[in-house]
Formats: structure tokens, C-alpha cells, sequence
């Protein structure tokens, strides 16, 4: 229970707001002991005993309210208004466990701690540089996939999309539309269910779309964007694609910024060429930094970001917690081991003899 | 004139008109029927072209009924039908279609005529069961007897109508037995007992007292919709919204029956004789006609082969081939606003889903199923979202416990694509290893993960399916920071002489 006070704090505030509108409508009794309930953080036992509240106070949350921070100075409906507990009214025992544990998901949901505007939080370093987190309802391009490096490029776009829908533990945000072409399946591999899974992203989510070429890629892509409640839609074309030109980032980037959705280009295979994407990113391997001299740490990406319409580009070497979805610094005092972060940013393709890729702007 | 090698020889077995008149008959070899008439146009057998030619005037003649079969002398019925000669006979059922068509008379009128049209010769009768209905278009074309007629009117006709093999054919005409009133007239259980029921069953049908199943050769839809056309119509927008129009039928009776659609599949009827069957399904029961529309949009566009209205179709129809329950269900309030975005959402999904599927082929939307089995490619496939519905999945596999690197990689080469790798010791770790051509030199390495084939699978060698042998995986980084999933097929001494590297997957 320490452990947990500020997570289970802030929605139990906006509950007793909303308890209170229907206690006054329907009349109820003299609130027996709010003062005493407000003072105590026992919050887990709180949302049981105001059945009737909990599933008008949800779609508050799904509205993507900001939640306040639990030392903030909000509109407190709390010394005003004392929340009236309606012992009797509505309390539904059946359903209250399940609707305990569905507050419960939201609390600990990613897309509810994203919701701030509408930024999905990936980590101190890069929401910096990003204003704030990664704007969803956005084009976002990923350039990487050197040979051998592509599930680098794959698991970055498994990342970013675990951290905004979720992963087995449940979560919010909609489906996963994951378009990949012919190509690219053949350079990289299929996608394999539990590794999407140890990144952080609930296979069930994924719809998993195979077209044979770049044109079929952007219009299956497309039509997830325009039609379907998708929360992100990976389109992963290979290699330079003439149909990916400016007029069709931009079509992308539209439709996402209309849909609120999380719209992502993987480029496998391709130089950077004009788009219309809000930020482009080069995504290398890095060196594993556990700091045992046997066995790999966490994902580790070498990741650049060469434009960005938010803020400043930049540089960083950061590992991928998938348990809180975030980035973070490479742990300390293990350095990437031997030359392999460096030797991944500055020599993509080094092992084939191909010209190394210049930074795009 | 048409011929075909029999025993050796080119023999005569079609012939036209004119050439019956010249008193050729089928069965002459060739030879002989050029020694009397040397000028003849002959043509080689080709019963392949003739089947094909048979299954599109089938598939055209749906236009009429659903129930089109097609017949040949062994069937229906009896025990000989294999081998009895390939089916060379159309049967419609027009149990209840008669009438739209203005009665009996006018439709086998309807029919024969438009076949003629079609440059085919072909004769027709109306009868109470299949058998009786082709023994009279043979023997009697046009004839259209009343029920109970049938006995009187397939009387006179010779025993070799009963389509009964040649043997039995002859001992009856060697009794004396020519026509079938003759052979009716005998005692029943004598016949029964002389020629076995085949003999009285054919009698029976053609008496129209029995009626063996006949099986169609399409499925007949649960239901269908459709337009005719006074004027063939060749315009494919004009062709779009006519389906529109009959989903929005077809969801009139789906709602009244509570079903919602699964497949559907519409047939554009063409007047010159072609016919094209576009099939349609779905993830979830549907009863949106404008769903069902968008899907035929969306299969039409994709057609690798354009469907070619031609000189128009005058026909257009939207057939129900599978339905589930679709019950109304009304959300509680305090329910459709917990999970009325999600609902909403997965319905969308379920529509593009749909779509996608529609363009580019069902097996290319999928969605990810677990298998409980620990043979990595096996653990997870990727089934058809259309069809995902029907799999049974238990859960997914916990991931390891927070704070561990993943054990599965993120995607897998299927078939694992051998690599050339060399180990410091025999059951260590690779210590570099050439994928693709290109040279990695390992700089972490974490295992062996020991996967075994499923033992209860095992042949006598100690080898899984398809001669699968213990695999020792291994997690390894390269210099470049780069993560594979390596694995040694094999275990030393045991089950390889020399075990075989691959790579199997790549990690994030």
C-alpha cells in the first residue's frame, strides 16, 4: 500500500466528485465520515463501496482528462464537498471486484499517463527534446533496419506502440494495425507473438497486414487511419518506395492528426527523403549494457533524432524498460560493450561495404 | 463429327445431323466411315473442354433455380455410378420457381430457347423426378406429363432407356423384354431378384414413385437476392449500386431471421452465357448493407482479372452461403458508457478487417493465436483474422519476471536459415558466425536453451516431426550490438555427427 498512494490517489479524487452529483440527485443520506476517509490514502477499498459511482467516473478518465498530480492544487470538489458515501444505493457486489480491477487497469494504463495533450511519455531524455512526449495524433518516421539490424528498427516501432495501447497486463488505446510488406517480412522475419510480447505490446491487439508492395502498404495504412479505431498503425514499406512521396506523408499525417492516432513509417532499407512526418528517427543497435561479462540486458537502441517540428534534434544511447515502457539512459558504469554502440551509429553497414548513411535534416 | 482413340483406333462417337443421314453411325473407326464418305471434317475428342463447357452452362443455367445438377447416366442412385460415363445431363429443380417464369411450359420454352441462342442443340422436359425428367428429354423432348403421367409415357420406350449396363440391357432384350412395358409388366420380385434393385429402382424413379437425392453442384445459398434486367446493363457503377440495393434486401429477411451474414457471394449473370462468382466473407456476422457492399467494392477492385461486364449482364445476384446469430443487444447504460468506445472500436476493426481481407486476400490480415506447445515457430502463428474467431487460444505465455531481457525474439525466419558458425567448444556458444554472406563476431552470449521435440511425437530414431532434432538456442549479441536467436540443431554424438547452426530469429 506504501507503495502505491500517489497512483491510487488521483482517480479516487475525480470518483468523489462524481459521487457527489448523483448523491444529490437521488437524494441520499447525511455523508457519515468524509473528513476522516479524506484524511486516510486507504484507497483501495474506496471504489468498492460506491458502486453505483465507479462507471460514470470512468469515461472521465477514457476522455483523456488530464490526471492531476497528486500534490497538485486542483479544483478540489474534496473540503467543499465532502463525498457523500451511499452505502446502499447502486452497490452491486458482483461487480464491484471487476470493476475495481478495471479502475485498477486504468490507473496503471499507459494511455492514461500519456494522456497529457495527447503525448505518449517515452522516457526523460527523449520527452525532452520532444516537448513533452511523443505527440500521437501524428506521422512519425523511422529510418533503420541496416542488414541484420532490423529487428532493432522492429522493436523500436513494438516499443512505441506497447507504450501507448499496452501490453498482457491489459491497458486502453485500440488495436494495432501493423502493415508490413512482402519485402521486409522476407529481410527481417515474421513478427513472433511473444517477443511483441516481452517488448511490452499485447499481441491480441495486433492486426497483422501483409501487402506485396509499397503502394498496398500506404492504402492498407491508410485505410486504418481514415476507417478503423486503431490507436497506432505501423506501415512498413521496404527499401525506396517512388509512391512515398511528400503528397503521400502528407496524406498520412493528416489522416492520423484527424483520428488522434499513433502513425508510424519504419523506412527498412531506405535513404531519408523529404516527408511531411513531424519527427524522423535513425534507429542502430547498441551495445547490451548488463554488467555481468556474460548474458544481454534490455534492448538497447542507438537512436537519433534528425528532424524534429518540437523541439531540438539529438543523440542518445538509451535502453527500453519493457515493464514501464519507458527509455532510459543506458545503465551506468557498463559501458556499451566494446565498440558497439559507436560502431552501430557510425558504421550501420559496415560489415557489407555500403556507404554509411548521412545524417538527413 | 467428332472421334476418339478406342482401342487403338479412331472411332466415331458424336456425329451431327448430316452425317447420320449419310448413314453413318457412332461406334464406326474412322477408317471405315472415310471409305464411304471421304470428305468428312473431323474433330478430336475432348472430354476435358466438354466438362468445362458443362460446368458454365450449369453455372448459367442458376440463373433459372438455384438447384442445377449435373447428371450423367450413373447417377442418380444405384450402385454403378463410377465408371457409368461422364455426366452429360443438366437437371434443374424448379420445385417452386416455375411460376416466376410463367408457368412450366414457358420455362423449359425459356430455356431451350435461350440455349439455342447460345448455339447449343438441346432438348428438355418437365418431370417429377430427376431420372424421369432426362429419360423423356432423350427419348420424348418436350414432353411435360402431369403427375402420375410418367408411367404412361415412358411405357412404349425401349429398355435401353433405363440406362442399365450393356449386359443387362441384352439379357432383357434376349427374354423378349424390349420395352419398359414389357419389363413392368414381369413380376417385381422375380425382376428384383434376376437383375438386383437397380433394375426396379430405375423403373420406380421413372414411374416417378421414387426419387433419389439429387446433390447440386453449387451449395444452394440459405438465401438470395436478385435483379433481372430488361436491358442487358453494362455499366459496373450502375452493377455496385444494384448490389447495394439487394444487401440492403438480404439484411430485410437477416433481420428478421436474427442472423447476421458470414459469406456471401455475388454472381453477375452475363446475357452472352459467362458467369462470374465473386465470394465474400466476414470476421463477425454482418447486417449492414452498406459493409456488405463496401466488401464487393473492395473484392471487385482487387480482382486480378477485371470483371468484364461484356456486352452486359442482365442478371445480378446476392446469395447467402453462411449465417450466424446476430441477436440486438442493448447496452445497459452505465455498460455502453464503460465500454462503448471499445465496442465501437472493435467493430471498426472488425470492418476494415474485413475490407483489407476483401483486397488482399484473407490470408494476408492475420491475427496472432497461442498454441500450447513450446516448439518456438509453433507457439504463436499468425492465423487469418477472418477465420480467428474459430480458434480456440489459450492464453499467451507470461513474460519472464520485470528486470529480465526477453527470451523470445521479436521475429523468426521461417523456414531458420542455416548460418556457418564455429564454437569455441562443442556445446558453447558460437564465437562468430556468417549470416548472409556477412561475418558476425559474438560479444555476449547467453544460453544453451535446450528445446527438445515433443517426445510423444517422436519416431523410433528419437526425431520429432518432420525429423525435427533437439535444438540448443542461444541468445547472442554482436559486436554491433545486434541480437540474434541462434540455434545448434542436434546434439553431439547422440543425434549428429556434425550438428548444423541456425539462425532462427532476430531481437529487438
Amino acid at each position: 500500500m506504501s507503495a502505491q498512494p500517489e497512483r491510487a490517489f488521483a482517480p479516487r479524487r475525480s470518483l468523489a466528485a462524481a459521487t457527489g452529483a448523483l448523491a444529490f440527485s437521488s437524494s441520499a443520506e447525511e455523508p457519515p465520515d468524509g473528513a476522516d476517509r479524506r484524511a486516510s490514502p486507504a484507497a483501495g477499498a474506496a471504489p468498492v463501496r460506491e458502486g453505483s459511482a465507479v462507471p460514470v467516473q470512468v469515461p472521465a478518465l477514457l476522455s483523456g482528462a488530464p490526471p492531476r498530480e497528486a500534490g497538485a492544487p486542483g479544483p478540489r470538489a474534496w473540503g467543499a464537498d465532502p463525498p457523500p458515501a451511499v452505502p446502499g444505493a447502486g452497490a452491486d457486489p458482483a461487480s464491484s471486484p471487476a470493476t475495481l480491477d478495471a479502475l485498477r487497469a486504468l490507473v496503471r494504463s499507459p494511455a492514461r499517463a500519456a494522456s497529457p495533450a495527447g503525448r505518449l511519455l517515452l522516457g526523460a531524455p527523449l520527452d525532452a527534446a520532444l516537448g513533452g512526449g511523443l505527440p500521437r495524433g501524428a506521422l512519425h518516421e523511422v529510418h533503420g533496419g541496416a542488414p541484420g539490424a532490423h529487428g532493432v528498427l522492429l522493436g523500436f516501432a513494438a516499443a512505441l506502440a506497447g507504450a501507448l495501447v499496452g501490453g498482457l497486463a491489459g491497458g486502453l488505446g485500440g488495436p494495432v494495425l501493423w502493415v508490413r510488406q512482402d519485402m521486409s517480412v522476407r529481410e527481417g522475419g515474421r513478427l513472433h507473438a511473444p517477443g511483441c510480447a516481452e517488448l511490452g505490446l499485447d499481441p491480441d491487439r495486433i492486426v497483422l497486414v501483409e501487402a506485396a508492395d509499397a503502394a498496398g502498404v500506404l492504402r492498407a495504412a491508410e485505410d486504418g487511419l481514415r476507417q478503423a479505431g486503431a490507436g497506432v498503425v505501423i506501415a512498413e514499406p521496404w527499401g525506396a518506395a517512388r509512391v512515398l512521396d511528400l503528397t503521400a506523408t502528407r496524406r498520412l499525417a493528416l489522416r492520423a492528426a484527424e483520428r488522434g492516432a499513433l502513425a508510424l513509417l519504419l523506412r527498412p532499407g531506405a535513404e531519408p527523403e523529404p516527408s511531411a512526418a513531424a519527427t524522423r528517427w535513425h534507429v542502430a543497435p547498441a551495445g547490451s549494457a548488463s554488467p555481468l561479462p556474460f548474458g544481454l540486458g534490455a534492448p538497447a537502441f542507438a537512436l537519433e533524432l534528425a528532424r524534429n517540428r518540437f523541439g531540438p534534434t539529438g543523440r542518445w544511447i538509451v535502453e527500453f524498460d519493457a515493464d514501464a515502457r519507458r527509455f532510459g539512459p543506458l545503465a551506468p558504469g557498463a559501458a556499451p560493450s566494446g565498440r558497439g554502440a559507436a560502431a552501430a551509429r557510425h558504421r550501420p553497414a559496415g560489415d557489407h561495404g555500403a556507404p554509411a548513411r548521412r545524417a538527413a535534416s | 463429327m467428332v472421334v476418339r482413340q478406342i482401342a487403338n483406333a479412331p472411332r466415331l462417337v458424336a456425329l451431327d445431323a448430316a452425317a447420320e443421314r449419310l448413314g453413318l453411325t457412332a461406334g464406326l473407326p474412322l477408317a471405315d466411315a472415310r471409305a464411304r464418305v471421304p470428305h468428312l471434317a473431323v474433330a478430336q475428342d475432348d472430354p476435358a473442354a466438354d466438362a468445362a463447357l458443362l460446368s458454365a452452362l450449369a453455372s448459367w443455367c442458376e440463373r433459372w433455380t438455384p438447384f442445377v445438377a449435373l447428371c450423367g447416366p450413373g447417377d442418380p442412385g444405384s450402385g454403378e455410378a463410377a465408371g457409368m460415363g461422364t455426366p452429360c445431363d443438366l437437371v434443374l429443380d424448379i420445385t417452386g420457381c416455375a411460376h416466376l417464369f410463367g408457368g412450366e411450359a414457358a420455362m423449359l420454352q425459356e430455356v431451350l430457347e435461350r440455349l439455342r441462342t447460345l448455339g447449343l442443340a438441346a432438348a428438355g422436359a418437365v418431370a417429377a423426378t430427376a431420372r424421369a425428367a432426362r429419360t423423356l428429354a432423350r427419348w420424348r423432348p418436350g414432353a411435360r406429363p402431369a403427375a402420375g403421367e410418367e408411367q404412361a409415357l415412358t411405357d412404349p420406350l425401349p429398355v435401353a432407356a433405363l440406362e442399365l449396363p450393356e449386359a443387362t440391357v441384352r439379357t432383357l432384350i434376349g427374354l423378349g423384354l424390349t420395352t419398359l412395358e414389357a419389363v413392368r409388366a414381369q413380376p417385381r420380385a422375380a425382376l428384383a431378384a434376376r437383375f438386383g434393385d437397380a433394375l426396379t429402382g430405375r423403373l420406380d424413379e421413372l414411374a416417378g414413385h421414387a426419387d433419389p437425392p439429387v446433390s447440386p453442384l453449387r451449395p444452394v445459398p440459405l438465401t438470395l437476392a436478385e435483379r433481372r434486367f430488361a436491358e442487358p446493363m453494362a455499366d459496373m457503377e450502375t452493377a455496385l449500386k444494384v448490389l447495394g440495393d439487394l444487401a440492403r434486401e438480404l439484411c430485410l429477411l437477416l433481420e428478421k431471421q436474427g442472423r447476421g451474414a458470414r459469406r456471401l457471394e455475388a454472381a453477375f449473370f452475363r446475357s452472352d452465357g459467362a458467369v462470374r462468382r465473386i465470394p465474400a466473407a466476414t470476421a463477425r456476422p454482418v447486417r449492414d448493407a452498406a459493409r456488405m457492399a463496401g466488401l464487393f467494392r473492395e473484392k471487385l477492385a482487387a480482382l486480378a482479372d477485371p470483371l468484364d461486364p461484356g456486352f452486359g449482364f442482365d442478371v445480378l445476384r446476392l446469395s447467402l452461403l453462411a449465417s450466424e446469430p446476430l441477436a440486438e443487444r442493448q447496452e445497459s447504460f452505465t455498460e455502453s458508457l464503460a465500454s462503448g468506445a471499445a465496442a465501437q472500436e472493435a467493430a471498426q476493426m472488425d470492418a476494415l478487417v474485413d475490407i483489407l481481407s476483401a483486397r488482399l486476400g484473407a490470408h494476408r490480415v492475420m491475427r496472432f493465436a497461442a498454441h500450447d506447445t513450446h516448439i518456438p515457430e509453433a507457439a504463436a502463428r499468425a492465423h487469418p483474422a477472418l477465420a480467428a474467431a474459430a480458434v480456440a487460444q489459450p492464453d499467451w505465455p507470461q513474460p519472464l519476471p520485470p528486470g529480465l531481457p526477453a527470451a523470445r525474439p521479436l521475429t523468426l525466419f521461417e523456414p531458420p536459415e542455416p548460418v556457418e558458425a564455429l564454437a569455441e567448444v562443442p556445446d558453447g556458444p558460437p564465437l562468430r558466425f556468417r549470416w548472409r554472406r556477412a561475418l558476425h563476431e559474438v560479444a555476449r552470449a547467453e544460453g544453451p536453451e535446450r528445446i527438445a521435440p515433443e517426445w510423444w511425437q517422436m519416431d523410433g530414431q528419437g526425431r520429432g516431426q518432420a525429423g525435427a532434432l533437439t535444438r540448443d538456442y542461444f541468445r547472442v549479441e554482436d559486436t554491433g550490438g545486434r541480437r540474434f536467436w541462434l540455434y545448434r540443431e542436434g546434439l553431439y554424438g547422440r543425434e549428429a555427427a556434425r550438428p548444423r547452426w541456425f539462425l532462427h530469429g532476430l531481437f529487438a
